[in-house]
């Protein structure tokens, strides 16, 4: 978990201390924005692990060949036996080359939510003129009249300032808080195809070490 | 976090799947098809590679989890 603790004070025109106060959208949008860049980081991490070490590039044609390693497969089937004409076991052992991919226990890790925690008091309220009527659209509904846009400066935890002393119970402190929980979600729909298609292709290739007992 | 795989039984007469743990696996530990009883097991050959391929992974998890 990501903890981040933005707090200050200074009086700049956007900060919401003077002039029209902070874009409360943006104030909102901004740690979204971060955290979905977080995850997009994440992701792309993985893709390129997963490229790097359980595949191999053809330095000629770019393309990417899953890298194979042999496994030891050993399988009893009743058989009938020939001279007797009674079932007997079979026991072979074999090789099979399997993709490494299907040997990791690949999962995604993403940003599972985002809680923007902040107290503000609304200092302005704007309405600007939308301007989407100008073209009528038969199949779309018309967009009509004013968008809100609320403005506001972020006011210090009502709950932590009831414990401060009376001292600092003036001071400007502005308090907003972004947890970010990144947690295991299940893989693409692609990666699980790719996946099945994989395990679905193994099969004892290599019977050289075939023993019949 | 749930490491368990699932392959399907490289027995062609079969239609079951073999389910194993590829930590154990690189340990030498073997894995049997609950249907047909065959079993899987990692080549020496293929213990390093495999080892060094968890670890990396391992290691992307720990830095993407901080
Ligand atoms: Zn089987």
């Amino acid at each position: 978990m990501i903890n981040l603790k933005a707090a200050g004070g200074s009086s700049g025109p956007e900060s919401g201390f003077k002039g029209k106060g902070i874009d409360i959208a943006s104030l909102i949008g901004g740690p979204l924005i971060a955290a979905s860049e977080a995850n997009a980081m994440m992701l792309n991490k993985q893709a390129d692990f997963i490229l790097s070490t359980c595949f191999k590039e053809d330095p000629i044609t770019g393309n990417h060949a899953p890298i194979i390693v042999p496994i030891s497969f050993k399988r009893s089937i009743l058989i009938r036996d020939e001279e007797t004409d009674q079932p007997k076991l079979d026991t072979g052992e074999y090789t099979i080359e399997i993709p490494i991919i299907t040997l990791i226990p690949l999962n995604t890790l993403g940003v599972s939510s985002v809680d923007v925690d902040f107290e503000m008091e609304i200092v302005n309220q704007y309405e600007s003129n939308s301007t989407n009527s100008s073209q009528h659209s038969s199949s779309r509904p018309k967009s009509v009249g004013k968008t809100p846009k609320l403005y506001g400066k972020i006011s210090y935890d009502s709950k932590e300032a009831e414990s401060l002393k009376q001292a600092n119970r003036n001071m400007n402190r502005q308090k907003l808080k972004v947890n970010i929980h990144a947690q295991e979600i299940p893989l693409p729909d692609g990666m699980k195809t790719l996946l099945q298609l994989y395990t679905k292709s193994i099969i004892p290739n290599d019977k050289s070490n075939s023993s019949n007992s | 976090m749930n490491t368990i795989q699932t392959i399907q039984c490289p027995n062609a007469e079969c239609h079951g799947t073999i389910q194993f743990d590829p930590y154990l696996l690189i340990q030498g530990k073997s894995f049997s098809c609950s249907t047909c009883n065959s079993v899987i097991s990692l080549n020496q050959e293929s213990k390093e590679v495999v080892k060094d391929t968890l670890e990396k992974f391992d290691e992307l998890k720990a830095q993407t989890k901080s």
